[in-house]
């Protein structure tokens, strides 16, 4: 084989990025991801906001979708906030001195995933479905990515719970590519796949 | 605790770059104040103010901002109160974390329910 064919049949190396508000479900679709194509999760999976303070990768995830293959690297972000109050960890059952660490790590987290963004070649942009869409976060971040000319999928998540309101989410996002998915559940992941095979074609 | 509502003119920060327009909004708003821009921020400046942002937390007097911004062109059209020309890219709102609950409903309400 010449090494022309040997490089167009070689896996395309994409970073694929998870980023989102914080509790979104970020953690549970890479981990979901992972376990799909990898046989690994990514990270921890926890209520409590700001359990992923640092990035988390998991690489050579080898993914094939729609006779795409890709050689994915999964790049779990810390949730972005644009405010971290210990207070709310200590609601959780923290003690005031875990709480005020965390804190401390997830306000250098938050810098840390925004540092990272140019780094993504396509992101996913996870929404708690069982929220309003409307938090500033999420239109800071997609705006981001359209400056940064970055492929990027919406992707509402937890719509197995019965408070999840999908219509809102694609109202408020029309004109974006959105897929909703219940990463616990697996429900509309096999459309996931597709969507990042896809996306992925625009990588150069 | 007491906050004070700001509205900011497109003069006070249309000669600022981007930089000194997040140092700008950050020197107020640790000190209780709440921002209406006229100028709205962009999505990077957004980004850029919430980075900045991280770095001023203290946990203590001060733990972070909410802010919403208004585009235009957005079913929303209040910025044509602020400019009559409406060249504006929208309006801004960064408020103490603390101040307000900022609420964007289906209908399109922006609810601000201010602290006090």
């Amino acid at each position: 084989m010449s090494w022309r064919l040997w490089l167009k049949s070689k896996p395309k190396s994409i970073n694929l990025g998870f980023y989102g508000e914080v509790n979104a479900g970020k953690t549970t679709l890479a981990n979901k991801i992972g376990k799909d194509w990898a046989d690994q999760e990514v990270g921890i999976v926890s209520e409590i906001p700001h359990e992923t303070r640092t990035i988390q990768k998991l690489e050579k995830v080898n993914f094939s979708s729609n006779g795409t293959k890709l050689d994915l690297t999964l790049i779990d972000m810390p949730g972005i906030a644009s405010s971290v109050n210990p207070k709310e960890f200590m609601k959780h059952g923290l003690s005031a001195g875990e709480a005020m660490q965390r804190a401390k790590e997830a306000t250098r987290g938050i810098v840390e995933a925004i540092k990272f963004l140019e780094n993504v070649d396509v992101a996913l942009v996870v929404i708690d479905a069982t929220r309003t869409p409307f938090d500033q976060v999420n239109f800071t971040i997609i705006g981001n990515l359209e400056h940064q000319k970055k492929p990027f999928i919406l992707v509402p998540n937890k719509i197995d719970l019965p408070d999840a309101d999908i219509r809102v989410v694609k109202d408020a996002f029309q004109e974006y590519t959105v897929i909703p998915v219940s990463a616990i559940q697996g429900d509309g992941i096999e459309t996931l796949y597709d969507t990042i095979a896809n996306m992925a074609k625009k990588v150069r | 605790m007491r906050y004070r509502v700001d509205f900011i003119p497109f003069s006070e920060t249309i000669d600022l770059s981007s930089e000194e327009k997040v140092s700008y909004i950050l020197s107020k708003v640790v000190r209780n104040t709440i921002l209406v821009l006229e100028d709205g921020l962009s999505h990077t400046e957004e980004m850029n103010l919430i980075e900045k942002t991280m770095s001023k937390i203290d946990f203590d007097k001060f733990v972070g901002i909410k802010l919403f911004s208004i585009e235009g062109g957005d079913d929303f059209k209040w910025s044509r109160l602020f400019s009559k020309n409406n060249k504006t890219k929208g309006f801004t709102i960064v408020a103490p974390n603390e101040a307000v609950s900022v609420i964007k409903d289906k209908r399109g309400i922006l609810s601000i329910r201010i602290a006090g």
